[in-house]
């Protein structure tokens, strides 16, 4: 599922592009690219999401909870995005 | 004629694999769905918030973005950090304790839920499309509803 979720918007970019040689309905084509386009906008959060939830399966599968290694590697994460995000001046 | 015809059977297929694949990413990538204990609750609540904060670096930096949705962003998350930080300390609390008590840590989701919902509807002002990315509410709601 993760490799099709990942090549979608290439299929999605390619359909696309098939369905302009056509006669079909200009709207079709037009709404493909726009998803195709949302989807690599977002590929970052789709990727780290699918990643967070994998990381919580194995915990579930392997009947384990969450190291501390592994809430200080979020910790970490989250206080560089926290960082950044309120040193940005917005005007 | 014909033509018409096999060109509508091929927009039907296209648009039902579309719907399908987006039904799908959304329940792909919620990450509150296998967590099954409390203190993976918490991790997932904690991680789905790091991705979010990840997604609004980027965009708190658009500058293609209304100052005044990059200004909620920035505040939404300045609300929510202190909160999370609470979750994860009250869930390395729970994790070091010999006899484990839920109260604190369930506050602490509870808190923290939110908060985090606010951010995730402060990131979907800048981008209509996000829905399709971050968890909906009805993820934050059954991570509430799972600890209720």
């Amino acid at each position: 599922m993760d490799v099709i979720f990942k090549m979608l918007p290439q299929i999605l970019t390619l359909l696309q592009a098939a369905t302009t040689q056509t006669n079909l309905h200009p709207a079709i084509p037009k709404w493909l690219g726009i998803l195709a386009t949302v989807l690599q906008q977002g590929e970052g959060a789709i990727s780290a999401l699918i990643a967070l939830r994998e990381q919580i399966e194995t915990m579930r599968e392997n009947d384990r909870e969450p190291t501390e290694d592994e809430w200080r590697t979020l910790l970490q994460r989250s206080d560089l995005a926290h960082m950044a995000i309120q040193a940005e001046i917005i005007e | 004629m014909r033509l018409n015809k096999i060109s509508l059977c091929m927009a039907y297929i296209i648009m039902s694999v579309s719907l399908a694949a987006c039904s799908g990413i959304n329940l792909q990538i919620n990450p509150f769905g296998p967590a099954d204990s409390l203190e993976q609750r918490a991790f997932a609540a904690y991680g789905a918030f790091v991705v979010a904060e990840e997604q609004a670096v980027i965009l708190v930096r658009d500058k293609r973005i209304p100052v005044s949705v990059r200004k909620a962003i920035q505040q939404a998350d300045r609300v929510a950090k202190p909160a999370a930080d609470a979750l994860l300390q009250a869930a390395v609390i729970y994790q070091r304790a010999t006899v484990k008590s839920d109260g604190d840590l369930l506050q602490a989701i509870e808190a923290f839920g939110p908060k985090l919902q606010a951010l995730l509807t402060a990131i979907r002002q800048s981008k209509p499309q996000a829905w399709l990315i971050l968890p909906r509410p009805a993820h934050i709601n059954q991570l509430i509803i799972l600890i209720a």
